[in-house]
């Protein structure tokens, strides 16, 4: 059984290393030193801290290490080679090239405390009953690490931050997730013993609340994972979705691999905020995410159809916005507009002009009035409330009423063609459109002859087959339904 | 049971079950669940019954011998006709009526139409076969 164990917090550890907090881009250089007192770690025959610290910087990303240790003292005898005895020519070791740290991480062990409760009765009695009393009595193991920052030019220390880990941190329970796989790489007890997994897993939880303390994890800040500007990620594995942002929370859903999701702002710890692509809102482990689609948001949005399909009405509303510098300004005061009225998901689009873009709503169900409908993002047939509701689905079928919005803003007027847009291309659009504004797009100027256009698709089911536009004249509902509905002028 | 009421008993469950049916569609297509596309749904449902029924049909009109008629039917056979008989009337009805039901998971009628196509007609075939194998036993 204790073998078992073991083997599970080793796997616990590899897989944990990917728990390890990242960065998108480099802070800095950074060298790291063990803490002035070595008895922290020797007392249980651990290596110095500072390997295994190279291994957690160098997984984050946060920082370039620059080595000061074993790395440097080699280095140093190879430049006195080139100083003293002569490198051939075009040797590249000269002067002024090596690179000075920017800051400095000093990696201490506090305590570990191997028998908190004074039980050593597992190391006296042997075979399969020790084993079993050894693992009772390892649930005490404990070890408490600081890691302190300072900046190299002020001498300033930027950050302090302490550690904990205890033995139920490395069984099968949720806490083993920070465990560090990289320890593999580093030895020194650090791998091979409970006490060196509990000091690895201290040292990770130090050095993440520290990574956080300097924002550099946090979403849409400067060298976190979210610095991309991004507000679409994509989970790199298998996450719950929690209620609260904590391992213990309850599971709202597990989001598959490759699931979208798209971040609230709102940030704990590790844990973030998201909705995901069915409108459920909770908290996941941000180090399983990855910036999405808008990573590149300097790429270009794929096109819309230009001149644009026959929507079931439209109508200019530049008056409704106010006159931007740039498109970007537009694409800004569209997508708040639309989000104050509960469309949370935009689909960005270029069009065929030079100085335009398109922006596209969800679909979303109407009810009779032209009204968002109760089940608004609810494109399947909701559920029958009754007997007679479901008699009446059963024979006269699925008659909802849908909408999509398409916002044009151009300097030439859109001019739809007699082409009477499908089912398909609203949900091609949903599918293909930029979650947001290219950065070119954005920056681009926006010209004085600039104006805006909405075109409202609307589409009804007669029946269970596919859904077919509403023509303008054919019982759409007017354009001022929908204008009144956004607020506009 | 003698053949002639063993064939009966087939006839009349395949009629009571495709009149329901049939009424089942037409009430859709009249309340306009199919929209223009009723035809989809008629085609469908006139598909699963009419082979048996037309084998029963003119099983109902053929006039065989008396010691045909009077004979006993083989148990086993008219059994196996009435499970497989029955199993298939109640995936052709439960398909219609559960429509509602299997919409809300995302299946529409038709695209409920065209994957159980293949397996009730494989069905039918069976259907067809254990009857026929009732009516023609012994003639």
């Amino acid at each position: 059984m204790k073998a078992r164990r073991s083997e599970a917090a080793l796997h616990a550890m590899k897989q944990a290393i990917q728990d390890v907090p990242r960065c998108a881009s480099k802070h800095g250089t950074i060298t790291i030193v063990d803490g002035d007192d070595p008895s922290g770690w020797t007392q249980y025959q651990l290596a110095p801290p500072a390997k295994l610290l190279k291994v957690l910087v160098q997984r984050s990303g946060c920082f370039n290490l620059v080595d000061r240790g074993s790395g440097l003292e080699t280095a140093s005898r190879e430049r006195a080679i080139g100083g003293n005895l002569g490198l051939r020519r075009r040797a590249n070791v000269g002067q002024g090239q090596i690179k000075a740290a920017d800051y400095v991480l000093v990696a201490e062990v506090q305590s570990a405390n191997r028998n908190a409760s004074g039980n050593a009765v597992g190391g006296i009695v042997g075979g399969l009953v020790g084993g079993l009393l050894g693992g009772i009595k390892s649930r005490k193991l404990e070890a408490n690490t600081v890691l302190s920052l300072t900046n190299v030019r002020t001498a300033e220390t930027i950050a302090v931050q302490d550690g904990y880990a205890a033995k139920n941190d490395i069984g099968f329970g949720a806490g083993a997730r920070f465990f560090g796989g990289a320890a593999g790489t580093v030895g020194g007890g650090y791998e091979n013993t409970d006490i060196g997994r509990i000091v690895t897993l201290s040292f990770i939880q130090a050095y993440a609340k520290m990574v956080i303390e300097l924002k550099l994890t946090e979403p849409g800040t400067k060298g976190a994972v979210g610095a991309t500007g991004s507000t679409v990620f994509v989970a790199q594995a298998p996450v719950a979705m929690r209620t609260v942002p904590s391992a213990t929370g309850k599971v709202i859903g597990t989001l598959s691999a490759g699931s979208v999701v798209y971040p609230t702002r709102r940030a704990s710890g590790l844990w973030w905020e998201v909705a995901d692509q069915s409108d459920r809102i909770g908290w996941v482990l941000s180090t399983k995410l990855a910036p999405g689609m808008d990573n590149a948001s300097n790429s270009e949005e794929p096109f819309l159809p230009w001149p644009p399909p026959r929507p079931s009405s439209m109508g200019e509303v530049t008056r409704s916005f106010g006159r931007g510098a740039l498109l970007g300004e537009y694409g800004a005061q569209i997508k708040a507009l639309l989000a104050r009225k509960g469309y949370t998901r935009l689909h960005y689009f270029g069009v065929r002009t030079p100085n335009g873009f398109g922006i596209t709503t969800d679909i979303e169900r109407l009810d009779a009035e032209g009204k968002p409908h109760a089940k608004r993002w609810t494109l399947k047939t909701p559920p029958p409330g009754g007997f007679l509701e479901y008699v009446d689905q059963l024979l006269r079928g699925d008659t909802g009423r849908f909408r999509v919005l398409l916002f044009i803003v151009s300097d030439q007027d859109p001019k739809p063609n007699a082409y009477l847009a499908k089912q398909v291309d609203l949900e091609r659009w949903r599918d293909s459109g930029g979650v947001v504004l290219s950065g070119e797009t954005s920056r681009r100027p926006a010209p004085s002859t600039l104006k805006v256009w909405m075109l409202v698709y609307e589409f009804v089911v007669t029946n269970s087959k596919s859904a077919e536009l509403i023509a303008d004249n054919d019982g759409a509902f007017p354009f001022s339904l929908h204008s009144r509905f956004l607020g506009f002028q | 049971m003698n053949r002639e009421k063993a064939v009966r008993h087939l006839f009349i469950l395949w009629l009571v079950a495709a009149c329901f049916a049939t009424l089942c569609v037409c009430l859709q297509i009249l309340g306009g669940r199919y929209g223009g596309d009723g035809q989809i749904a008629l085609n469908w449902l006139l598909g699963q019954y009419t082979p048996v029924l037309s084998i029963l049909l003119a099983a109902a009109f053929s006039e065989p011998s008396k010691k045909w008629r009077e004979h006993p039917v083989n148990q086993w056979k008219f059994r196996w006709s009435v499970a497989i008989s029955a199993f298939q009337i109640f995936l052709m009805i439960s398909f219609i009526i559960f429509q509602p039901a299997l919409n809300a998971l995302g299946i529409t009628a038709y695209s409920l139409f065209e994957s159980t196509q293949a397996i009730l007609l494989v069905l039918q075939s069976v259907a067809v076969a254990a009857i026929g194998s009732v009516i023609f036993d012994g003639r």
